[in-house]
């Protein structure tokens, strides 16, 4: 039988890897693949957690991820785009730099946790969601795709939560992870459907 | 349950319960009685002893902060009422400003509450109930730059949880009042959450670099929600920050707030003169703002006294300049203050608020401001920190100049003696005008003894 933490290892180390899987494709869809993923492994995670501490919060928790982050906001990404939507890329992305900026992003991350927060968090759970937030902020900071901006930062909320996950259960921590879920939604719904896919550079916001 | 507390419930259920208004056809009606019933609760607020009310806390810095929220608050709803005339469907205009009592809600219950987690939960809800506000237009620029903000704010924000976790971590509990009381060793866990909770709240107050989102959403949004961002919004992250502060201070942690402080003043500073966008401008003067009132709290002695006094006069001060720049907008349909002569001919009333908003918001004297700036400076020198007082002498002076030179030019440059004035609605001109006065008046209030 498989000790509890190597499976809570195992499903943090793969929130990792889809991390990095979102650094590298430039298709669209990939991203909303990446959003439905990483969410669903968290949700195992917190359920896995919620069961065997009994803890019922953590419970609600696993299932409200999964149906508002991993369904609700995918299912409405996906109605804003076209039929052949598996065609659908970033205009213009430099990936492979991307990639090997994010393999360095990644290890001095390891290493400024090694050196700080370690000491009072050593679990590698904390730190894979340490810097699955690093990668999202990169995600964020390097792309002009709102899609991919906004993968960003489920990547990041995702993190947030494993990170909380990881040290102890914070108290609020559904609450505040419904927050962040109904902010998501808002972004989708109100925001990034009104308006053009890719950033723009306008003439009034600049200055 | 005391009386007290009954009021701290009320303030908050108020704005919830005339949201609905939505649902109904007199949403104008509802949140102008609505607004004014919030202010004088607030008022009785200020009479409520100062200490923890079951899971809330009034301190000397929140109950001024819950007075200028409640009264900006009024303005901006009499201001909306006729400044989105032209919007078309009224469905939007409901929607706006149920959405304006939730965003009211939100800095309310974020400024009372006492836990560091649900103050976290409520800076967040601020931007889920704000974001939709800069879009009642659905302009595209207005569209950018709500993503600029949600995004780049909720991202911040993320961050900041950062420092809830670890401040969670090293004290076991959340409750604000009992961790900043119990005092702390300086050690590493509390400087990084510190350090986070710096990045991630100064990301909402605006401080360099993390402030890329502001110019664009106090420049896009309609001028009663710059009003309220600029005025009350940024205030209340800024009493975030300074809760954490104490939660989290060290000399370490200080020093890494009074260089971020710095980098911002400066940056405003550079960029200032070279503006040419009216509510640009005073979004960048409302970073130089919340940059001081920081330093201000941080400081503490003779600065938080400072910085108190900045929080109320750059409430109404920046809303009567944003409110100025709104009637401008309205009549001239333009931004670009190079295409904006003749206003004291054409516009004298908005003039003469502009030019008092304009002289409160950089700290001309004898203005409160001035007074402000003038205890945070003297304190630092108390202290001896001789060269950050330099670098802020200096940047004040290159940013009054640049605002007040823009502000002039516009005022009095262009002959327009026989062109006929412009029409204005009185309502407009009234609020604009009622803000600046309350802006002169802190200081009265002040001396006698009222604050």
């Amino acid at each position: 039988m498989i000790p509890l933490q190597e499976a809570y290892d195992f499903i943090a180390t793969l929130m990792l890897f889809v991390a990095i899987w979102a650094q590298i494709g430039s298709y669209v869809i990939t991203k909303i693949e990446v959003i439905v993923i990483q969410t669903s492994l968290l949700s195992i995670y917190a359920f896995l957690s919620g069961v065997t501490t009994v803890n019922y919060d953590l419970i609600i928790l696993a299932f409200l991820i999964i149906f508002l982050r991993g369904i609700l906001t995918a299912f409405i990404l996906l109605k804003k785009f076209p039929q052949k939507r598996q065609l659908v890329r970033e205009k213009s992305t430099t990936v492979p730099s991307i990639l090997i900026v994010s393999i360095i992003v990644l290890i001095a991350t390891l290493i400024i946790y090694r050196l700080t927060i370690f000491q009072f968090a050593p679990s590698p759970i904390t730190a894979i969601g340490f810097v699955i937030a690093i990668q999202g902020l990169l995600l964020i900071g390097t792309r002009k795709n709102k899609v991919t901006q906004f993968t960003g930062y489920i990547e990041e909320e995702n993190a947030m939560i494993l990170l909380s996950l990881g040290i102890f259960p914070l108290p609020l921590i559904v609450e505040i992870s419904v927050l962040l879920d109904v902010l998501a939604l808002v972004i989708v719904a109100a925001v990034l459907l009104s308006g053009k896919m890719t950033s723009e550079h306008m003439e009034e916001l600049i200055g | 349950m005391n009386t007290d507390l009954i009021f701290l419930y009320l303030l908050l259920i108020v704005p919830v319960i005339i949201s609905f208004s939505y649902f109904g056809n007199l949403s104008q009606e509802i949140a102008k009685l609505g607004s004014l019933i919030e202010v004088a609760i607030s008022f009785v607020i200020l009479e409520v002893p100062m200490g923890v009310y079951s899971s809330f806390n009034i301190n000397s810095v929140n109950r001024i902060l819950i007075i200028s929220v409640s009264i900006v608050y009024a303005f901006s709803v009499f201001f909306a009422s006729t400044y989105h005339k032209g919007i078309k469907e009224p469905r939007h205009l409901k929607l706006h400003y149920s959405l304006m009592h939730l965003f009211v809600f939100t800095m309310m219950f974020t400024l009372i509450i006492n836990d560091f987690g649900l103050m976290w939960i409520g800076i967040e809800a601020t931007t889920a109930s704000s974001a939709l506000l800069l879009i009642i237009e659905r302009e595209r620029n207005q569209i950018e730059a709500a993503w600029r903000y949600v995004l780049i704010v909720s991202t911040g924000l993320t961050l900041a949880l950062i420092s809830v976790i670890l401040i969670y971590l090293y004290y076991h509990t959340l409750n604000s009042v009992s961790i900043i009381s119990a005092g702390h060793s300086p050690s590493l866990i509390l400087t990084i959450a510190g350090v986070t909770a710096m990045v991630g709240f100064g990301t909402k107050i605006g401080l360099f670099p993390m402030h890329s989102w502001l110019p664009d959403a106090h420049g896009e949004a309609p001028s009663e929600v710059s009003a309220m961002f600029s005025g009350i919004l940024l205030p209340v992250a800024a009493y975030v920050l300074y809760r954490f502060f104490l939660a989290t201070f060290s000399g370490r942690v200080e020093e890494i707030f009074l260089i971020f402080i710095m980098a911002t003043l400066i940056f405003v500073a550079l960029i200032m003169p070279s503006q040419k966008n009216i509510k640009r401008m005073f979004a960048y003067s409302t970073m130089e703002n919340m940059a001081l009132i920081t330093l201000g709290l941080i400081t503490g002695g003779l600065a938080f006294v400072g910085a108190l006094l900045i929080i109320l006069t750059h409430a109404f001060g920046k809303s009567a300049a944003f409110y100025s720049s709104g009637n401008i907008l309205n009549t001239y349909g333009t931004k670009d203050m190079n295409k904006i002569r003749g206003l004291r001919d054409r516009l004298p009333s908005t003039a003469i608020s502009l030019f008092g908003s304009s002289l409160v918001v950089t700290g001309a004297p004898p203005f409160t401001t001035f007074v402000g700036e003038f205890l945070i400076i003297y304190q630092l020198i108390k202290n001896g920190n001789i060269a950050p007082v330099f670098i802020i002498v200096v940047c004040l002076f290159i940013i009054s100049v640049s605002v007040l030179q823009k502000v002039s030019v516009m005022i009095f440059d262009g002959n327009m003696e026989n062109t006929p004035q412009l029409k204005l609605e009185r309502t407009q001109k009234y609020v604009a005008g009622l803000s600046l006065i309350f802006a002169f008046s802190i200081i009265f209030v002040y001396l006698g003894g009222l604050l």
